[in-house]
């Protein structure tokens, strides 16, 4: 189940395809959240390829963590059509 | 030259399933019992990426974790001679098991055909997001990845060591056609 209190709009500041890694900023907020491809939406089946674009907009929802030096982790991410 | 070309999905789907039954048995005995050292059957898969938008990733969980693999090649433009790949993966402890842990977890996990390759983490929270990438493999090869996770548990008073293994049989396929 979704838990909309803790959703937010935000974007990928980095994205590394190869290790499926990256970083996304939150719209109106510094905090900076560590992000997996695991944790990505799968557009289509659940087997389709999970990737993020450099730049694009995003919903994430978040949670605290101690993660490769972040302390906010992405646990859901879904691209936005822009 | 005929070729092995492993478990399709069909296969990996069935061997799933059934795995999960006998994990679920297994687990209902390790965690009500408590034993002093509770050490589970692995969490184990097998899958063949072959570049397609649909095979590029994998996943699998019981009731210890979940664990994923995925890569980013592409099969268009076909390969070229001599490029490897790279393989990442992750693996998260339940929300279950976190809720007995009673210390940090330390994860270790190699690939038995990549003997350079060993990815270890001590003491690391037992949320932590535990990933990592196998760089430099070939195609069309069987390998074998295996790792665990051990900490210290406690259920209804007992304290003990619990040991979390993951088994991921995988190959990358790179979809050219053979040479009679």
């Amino acid at each position: 189940m979704v838990n909309e209190r803790f959703r937010f709009h935000g974007r990928v500041e980095k994205w590394d395809d190869v290790n499926g890694l990256g970083e996304i900023s939150l719209d109106g907020d510094d905090r900076r959240v560590w992000v997996h491809y695991a944790v990505i939406e799968p557009r289509g089946s659940a087997d389709s390829y999970r990737t993020l674009g450099n730049s694009a907009p995003v919903e994430v929802e978040i949670e605290r963590a101690d993660q490769d030096g972040y302390e906010w982790r992405a646990t859901w991410v879904r691209g936005v059509a822009t | 030259m005929a070729r092995d070309v492993g478990a399709r999905r069909g296969d990996v789907r069935a061997f799933r399933s059934s795995f999960l039954v006998v994990m679920l048995a297994m687990l209902s005995t390790v965690f009500l019992v408590a034993p002093a050292v509770a050490q589970t059957g692995p969490l184990e898969g097998r899958y063949e990426f072959t570049g397609k938008s649909t095979e590029r990733y994998f996943e699998m969980s019981d009731s210890n974790g979940t664990f994923t693999g995925r890569t980013s090649y592409v099969d268009v433009p076909p390969p070229e001679i001599g490029q490897t790949i790279t393989m990442a993966w992750s693996f998260r402890i339940s929300p279950s098991v976190r809720s007995i842990a009673t210390s940090p977890m330390t994860c270790t996990t190699g690939v038995a055909q990549v003997p350079s390759y060993r990815d270890y983490h001590p003491d690391i929270p037992v949320d932590y997001f535990l990933h990592s990438s196998v760089p430099m493999l070939g195609f069309n090869t069987n390998y074998d990845l295996e790792g665990k996770c051990v900490l210290q548990v406690n259920v209804g008073g007992r304290p003990g060591t619990a040991t979390l293994t993951y088994k991921f049989h995988f190959r990358i396929a790179d979809g050219l056609p053979y040479d009679a």
